[in-house]
């Protein structure tokens, strides 16, 4: 019904000029002023995104590349332990005598596989003067992830099959704080435990500079027992706890048939 | 938000429907400027699509409609003002004049439905619809305003 004077009336209405450019101007300005809080608001949360994204990278970072979980230690005489993170490289070497310390000092191991890391001990000039001799080497894997530890054992187990007088254990991370206590290394903290089954005067600080082979040799005089020493390649006990093969458990009973 | 050029066609398209609005609620220009900025800023962060043109019309309509309610209702809206401030248009002739202060005399629930029949030309349900009332009752509401334009202007070409 767009005919007749009401209709004819209203057409003559119109917005002016002024009105439309006046609105136009007051949108214009609200586009501008909204997009720029917009844009600040944006750049806020995209900052505190970034710092959100840094610290659970930071500490994701930590968390996989810098955290220890689990640990070799080394004993011939030098006695250093090697600590690795999740990815199963090492993240420090700890020397815990003069010897290791000075081994640790010259080893460039730091994150390299534990493989790569382990071959450059054994194929160090110091540890093969000592492996030219009697000397064993007792490599001890410890960590709170007893499957993982199981993993790494049966890997170096593998990669040492070839080498003579090579003795191969694992430990619960228990067993490896109490070592660390003791400031000896797993596999040196095992024999002193053994050693002092038999001679209750020894203390940690004595043995920390004698070599292993010096340990089980003080052992099997002590035991009157040479069968200890010089029996080839074997597992030193894989189990967990104290009380492998040649845990606590034998050097009881060994103890007992002295008296 | 919409972009300031789909602000500016709307301006352009429904600027003079929402003026024409503001001419039957409002008494002066800066009243309309508000309802101008009002609605405009509401199209411009509103972020309903529309189907049709004539969806988008009538929004702006209902959206106006609702503006000059809301001001009218303000208490520190202007009161008071002349006839010729409110039909503020330049060279309107006598006999329209005439037509649009008989429309603006009517009474205030009357105006809108009016004026959406008789200019936009739509029919009593789709005026029901964009004011939310009653079909029955735009048409009495038409019908009454009918007999009082006749009795004010006379003749049957409304």
């Amino acid at each position: 019904m767009k005919t007749g004077r009401i209709y004819a009336a209203f057409d003559r209405v119109h917005a002016d000029d002024a009105l439309k450019t006046k609105t136009g101007d007051f949108l214009a300005a609200e586009i501008r002023s909204r997009s720029r809080s917009r844009g600040m608001a944006v750049r806020r949360l995209v900052a505190v995104a970034a710092c959100f994204v840094l610290l659970l990278a930071g500490g994701g970072g930590y968390f996989t590349w810098l955290m220890p979980v689990s640990a070799i230690s080394v004993d011939i005489n030098p006695s250093l332990e090697l600590r690795l993170n999740r990815l199963d490289q090492v993240v420090s070497v700890t020397g815990y005598n003069e010897d290791g310390q000075q081994l640790a000092d010259s080893l460039e191991v730091m994150f390299l596989d534990y493989q790569d890391a382990l071959d450059e001990i054994l194929e160090d000039e110091q540890v093969e003067q000592y492996l030219v001799g009697d000397d064993a080497v007792y490599i001890t894997v410890s960590g709170k992830n007893e499957t993982h530890c199981q993993k790494l054992l049966s890997a170096i187990e593998d990669c040492t099959a070839d080498s003579q007088n090579v003795y191969c254990s694992a430990a619960s991370s228990e067993e490896a704080d109490a070592a660390r206590a003791a400031g000896l290394t797993v596999g040196k903290y095992r024999a002193f435990l053994e050693l002092q089954q038999l001679d209750p005067e020894i203390s940690a600080e004595d043995v920390s500079d004698w070599t292993m082979k010096e340990i089980r040799d003080r052992i099997a005089q002590l035991d009157g027992s040479s069968s200890e020493s010089g029996s080839g390649k074997e597992n030193q006990g894989t189990g967990y706890g104290p009380g492998g093969k040649n845990g606590n458990g034998q050097g009881k009973g060994k103890g007992k048939g002295q008296e | 938000m919409r972009s300031e050029q789909e602000a500016n066609r709307a301006i352009e398209l429904y600027a003079d429907t929402v003026r024409r609005l503001c001419m039957i609620h409002l008494k002066n220009h800066a009243d309309t400027e508000d309802i101008f900025q009002t609605v405009f800023l509401k199209y411009l962060l509103s972020t309903k699509e529309f189907e049709s043109p004539e969806h988008e019309k009538a929004w702006f309509i209902r959206v106006t409609v609702n503006a000059c309610r809301d001001l009218l209702k303000s208490f520190f809206r202007s009161r008071t003002v002349s006839m010729e401030e409110v039909l503020d248009q330049p060279s309107l002739p006598q006999e329209d004049h005439e037509v649009l202060e008989a429309v603006l005399s009517l009474p205030a629930r009357y105006k809108d439905a009016v004026y959406l029949h008789y200019y936009e030309g739509y029919t009593a349900p789709e005026i029901a619809k964009i004011l939310g009332k009653n079909v029955n009752t735009i048409y009495t509401l038409l019908n009454r305003a009918r007999q009082l334009l006749r009795e004010k202007l006379g003749g049957d070409d409304l």
